[in-house]
């Protein structure tokens, strides 16, 4: 099996590890070569997976080490998450979402099954010492904003009340459950669901996410 | 909407647990607005992943390396009698005749020349910069680098999940996972770090739990570190014997991994090593790393260096194997970073050609 030849992605340019491609028509360029690129995984072309990994890994990298702030277990958790991709890569079906979606969503679940794990108990502990409120939320936003791309989701958490934005980001780059989320705000648990849920739509409804 | 539909944003953030989580999946099963909206919400929360962190340079081979040992699985076949999805071994080869025999070849068996060689560019490569330097002042003594370790030849072991998953946004696209994902990490031993630490009389109870969260703290940084040096082939067990420095070594590195500002360069020396800078000019700090720098040379040294107007000398070093060296000198009002090879005992001017990134 020769897997030294590469269909070429369109447009024949391929973005730099890390950098992204921030237009509106190079992102659907790029989401339709990641579609390529995991359907040649399945197939074991391991040069498409190492294009994967440069298309994708700050993103992947960046969302696991904000969940677990580690940069140890980030490594360790994206490196289980790039095997779980290439093993689940004839799995990816693109009516299902986009690749991207598909490996966030992967992403995401291992970080905060290491997190909730017994083994990252103080990693735990050494979080709830990181974390401070407003400070923390402010600090999350602002590593994002730093991206090109960011002006877009940025418009888009701006557009939620504040305290929608406040229990999504203590969900999604907190990692905590939604219980725990609803103690830390003291807040119903049935008023947190809705805001989790709340600022979800909104965020759908600003970025103009298809489904 | 009824409660438990309330749920699927949380669901989503992976917020859900226990038994929440498999009143949510029951209902999941049944629900077609829930998938849809799970579907979309996904799509969303994956934009907020627009993270500036950059992976460390030595993660990417470690992966590129353990997807060596790792068959990707064949796709999944509907069955017409049999709504679950049935285990690969079990598929008819008549049911998914080309894309299936071509996905029964494992990787590992194809005759694939070292994925390293050519991947697709993973570095920016940087020109070599002029750097002209009439009388560079050696404000910073060169420092002798510790001795090269033996690089050990391990390859990055593939370290298994061994972490329960649930079924992905959608439960039918997923397989149960399948055994050979079992297995633990590597035990820790933790207990010297844990002898190390000041004893705190009894009577301050505050301080003595301040001592045991900091105890707790220091044995997951050291455990961590020698788990990741387990999994990038052991070179940073060798590099540093003695743990209390690997703790403060891996507690550095992780400061300046994780800074707001960090920035990774990843550049490639004349001889074709890759090699990366790693700066936070909040920190003031830059370190060098190099997965398997080749040796400089007979009488020869890596010299490294930061430039302002004129480049200014900072540490030597041996190149084989591993290496990480950090830069001595600070890096305010610095303009770039740099590296050459230069006579051993260094040089007070850069020799081209000179191997650069702007900070």
């Amino acid at each position: 099996m020769n897997v030294s030849t590469l269909p070429p992605g369109p447009g024949g340019e391929r973005s730099r590890p890390g950098a992204g491609v921030e237009t509106s028509a190079g992102r659907e360029a790029q989401a339709a070569r990641l579609v390529e690129l995991v359907s040649l995984c399945s197939r074991g072309h391991e040069e498409a997976f190492a294009e994967l990994y440069d298309l994708t890994s700050a993103r992947i990298y960046g969302l696991v080490l904000r969940v677990l702030r580690s940069s140890e277990h980030a490594a360790e958790v994206t490196q289980e998450v790039y095997v779980e991709i290439w093993r689940q890569s004839a799995r990816y079906s693109p009516d299902k979402g986009s690749v991207l979606a598909w490996m966030t969503t992967m992403a995401h679940r291992r970080a905060v099954d290491r997190v909730r794990s017994v083994s990252s108990e103080a990693a735990r502990e050494e979080r709830y010492a990181f974390s401070s409120g407003e400070r923390e939320i402010d600090h999350v936003w602002g590593d994002v904003e730093q991206k090109l791309d960011v002006e877009r989701v940025r418009k888009g958490m701006a557009s939620l009340t504040e305290i929608q934005r406040e229990a999504l980001t203590l969900a999604y780059f907190g990692g905590y459950t939604q219980s725990q989320v609803a103690q830390l705000l003291k807040l119903p648990l049935g008023t947190v669901k809705t805001r989790i849920r709340d600022g979800l739509i909104g965020l759908r409804d600003a970025l103009g996410v298809e489904s | 909407m009824s409660e438990v539909h309330s749920a699927v944003g949380s669901y989503v953030v992976n917020a859900l647990d226990g038994p929440e989580l498999d009143e949510f999946e029951a209902h999941l099963a049944t629900c077609e607005t829930c998938s849809r909206e799970i579907r979309e919400f996904s799509e969303a929360a994956a934009e907020l992943s627009l993270l500036v962190a950059t992976p460390p340079p030595s993660l990417r081979s470690s992966i590129l390396a353990a997807i060596k040992e790792v068959r990707p699985l064949p796709p999944e076949v509907p069955q017409a009698e049999a709504p679950v999805p049935q285990a690969e071994s079990e598929v008819p080869p008549t049911e998914a005749p080309v894309p299936q025999a071509e996905a029964e070849i494992p990787p590992t068996e194809a005759p694939v020349p070292p994925t390293e060689a050519e991947a697709p560019q993973a570095e920016a490569e940087v020109p070599p910069t002029e750097a002209e330097a009439p009388q560079a002042e050696a404000e910073i003594p060169p420092t002798e680098a510790p001795e090269a370790p033996p690089a050990p030849g391990a390859q990055p072991r593939l370290r298994p999940g061994g972490t329960p998953r649930r079924a992905l946004i959608e439960p039918d696209q997923m397989l149960p996972e399948e055994e050979e994902d079992e297995g633990e990490p590597p035990p820790v031993d933790t207990r010297t770090v844990r002898t190390q630490l000041p004893t705190v009389r009894p009577v301050d109870e505050l301080a003595l739990r301040r001592a045991r969260r900091r105890n707790r703290v220091l044995a997951v940084l050291v455990a961590a570190a020698m788990v990741a040096a387990v999994a990038l082939g052991g070179w940073v067990y060798t590099l540093v014997q003695n743990r209390q420095e690997q703790v403060a070594e891996a507690a550095l590195e992780t400061q300046l991994y994780s800074a707001s500002d960090v920035k990774i360069y990843p550049l490639r020396l004349p001889s074709g090593a890759r090699f990366s800078f790693v700066v936070s000019k909040s920190l003031n700090r830059a370190l060098f790393v190099s997965d398997n720098l080749p040796a400089a040379g007979t009488g020869k040294v890596y010299e490294l260096w930061t430039v302002a107007e004129a480049p200014i000398r900072d540490a030597t070093f041996q190149g084989g194997g591993a290496r990480k060296q950090w830069f001595t000198g600070t890096l305010a009002g610095k303009a770039a970073v740099a590296i050459t090879i230069e006579n051993e005992g260094g040089a007070q001017t850069p020799t081209p050609p000179v191997t650069a990134a702007n900070i």
